[in-house]
């Protein structure tokens, strides 16, 4: 079989990017008339038509219910209306009150979700923390035009606009500054976690040992010292997908983060030193529970909020 | 032109009306189950839906494909698919063809077609698809697996290095 001076020879003659030298060469290959024949059966191909119109009748009833406020029925009684109507304009003119004496409002201090909870917070100059499950941030918008400074505590995705002030995030393990970028921030028992997924992040231990990350990097810090950076290989983090992923995690972690998206308890016997390679979602515990244990051979008993976990 | 918000209503309908199809397309050129793939379509949007305020709109192609990908993935833990892709491909007959000799020879390439995507590594083939049927360029492809240029260019070599191939073994 003759081989190919180059391996995109193939693709760049469908896209019309051959050299005059390389035509020739493709040309005269015993199986150019097979290449051919192949791409004119493909492109004859089609798709049915996906059904974009019916996939959204699907789909966007439950898009409305989750943000619109419940409706009143047509059995209410119609003072209640009146009263609902009165007690909006009695919100909105205390609403207006304040932003007359009060023209730049005070943000929420502290934003913090509970057991399989997920929020944004939009920052004062428009930047975003998108919060994982039981975690915390504190903004400090007082002094938001010298330093944009918030404190985390657990995990969380920022999308940091572009501005003059460095933006910090501080952590019980480390901080973490930038100009502009997206990153994520994780400290959990020890284990502190910046990934970079735009921009330029520059991130620090409590000794003050520095690490600059640069997109698609993460760098990882276990009791106040560097590991060797990794790569990240998606373009967004699992838990802002719907599911926790690991790569060779010890099992205790895997446990203490489905603890966080899932309100039980894990009692676990016989799985010390295992690892876990894989994910689960959220949303579905008995999905999650058998996405953890399968793969490892563990079996699984669920008695209410308890979840009884055994390796034998 | 797009309102600067994901979770503004009329943006959010333009989203899935610009990426639903392609979406759905994609997540079939990997799994070959056309049900599946509208669930993954409407699990990926849901996922959209919840992170609306953290995602704009400009970012919003790179996080659906990255969830439907995901989606995939998940379900193929679960259960094996297998590959069908010419079960829901329409074929077309070029324009000005004679019907009975396209009959003949076309059907007998399309079957052997239809075997070799079969054999496809998946990697492959998924580019090999949304380059060909789904007609996006390279560098559209690129952007969606979250490629370089450059890999999607050699498995699109690589595809049609098998393909030949499966069409010399008879």
């Amino acid at each position: 079989m003759q081989t190919f001076s180059d391996d995109t020879l193939l693709a760049r003659w469908l896209s019309g990017e051959l050299s005059e030298a390389e035509r020739q060469e493709l040309e005269q290959h015993p199986d150019f008339p097979v290449f051919r024949r192949i791409v004119e059966t493909a492109d004859r191909l089609q798709l049915p038509d996906a059904g974009a119109q019916a996939m959204w009748d699907r789909l966007s009833p439950g898009l409305t219910s989750k943000k619109r406020v419940r409706s009143g029925g047509a059995s209410r009684q119609y003072w209640i209306k009146w009263a609902v109507a009165a007690a909006a304009v009695f919100t909105l003119a205390v609403f207006a009150w304040t932003l007359w004496w009060n023209p730049s409002p005070a943000a929420p201090h502290i934003v913090a979700t509970v057991t399989g909870e997920q929020k944004t917070a939009t920052l004062p100059d428009g930047s975003t923390v998108r919060l994982n499950a039981v975690s915390s941030v504190e903004i400090f918008d007082e002094k938001w035009n010298e330093e944009r400074r918030v404190k985390l505590i657990g995990e969380a995705f920022f999308t940091v606009q572009k501005g003059v002030a460095p933006f910090i995030v501080e952590t019980a393990g480390g901080y973490v500054s930038v100009l502009g970028t997206s990153f994520t921030v994780r400290y959990r028992g020890g284990a502190f976690d910046v990934a970079c997924y735009e921009g330029v992040v520059q991130a620090a231990v409590p000794g003050g040992a520095k690490q600059t990350l640069r997109a698609t990097q993460k760098a990882a810090a276990r009791n106040g010292v560097w590991q060797p950076l990794s790569s990240i290989t998606d373009s967004w983090p699992g838990w802002m997908q719907g599911e926790s992923r690991f790569n060779e995690t010890p099992l205790y972690e895997v446990f203490a983060e489905l603890q966080r998206q899932y309100n039980i308890k894990i009692e676990a016997t016989g799985t010390e030193g295992r690892r876990f390679t894989g994910a689960f979602v959220y949303g579905d515990l008995p999905t999650a529970l058998r996405m953890i244990c399968s793969p490892l051979g563990l079996s699984y008993q669920v008695e209410g909020k308890v979840v009884r976990i055994s390796g034998r | 032109m797009l309102e600067h918000d994901t979770c503004h209503p009329s943006t959010f309908r333009e989203l899935f009306f610009r990426y639903a199809a392609p979406l759905r397309h994609f997540v079939f050129f990997r799994s070959g189950d056309w049900a599946g793939a509208e669930d993954a379509v409407q699990e990926s949007f849901l996922r959209l839906w919840k992170n609306c305020q953290a995602v704009p709109p400009e970012k919003a192609k790179s996080f659906l494909y990255t969830v439907a990908g995901h989606l995939f993935l998940d379900e193929a833990r679960r259960q094996q698919v297998s590959f069908k892709f010419m079960q829901y491909a329409e074929r077309v007959v070029p324009a000005g063809a004679p019907a009975a000799d396209y009959d003949l020879e076309a059907k007998e390439v399309q079957d052997k077609l239809d075997a070799a995507l079969l054999q496809l590594p998946e990697g492959q083939r998924v580019v090999f698809l949304m380059n060909r049927v789904e007609k996006l360029t390279y560098a559209e492809i690129a952007e969606r697996l979250g490629l370089s240029v450059k890999a999607v260019e050699k498995r699109m070599h690589g595809a049609l290095v098998e393909l030949r191939n499966c069409f010399q073994g008879e």
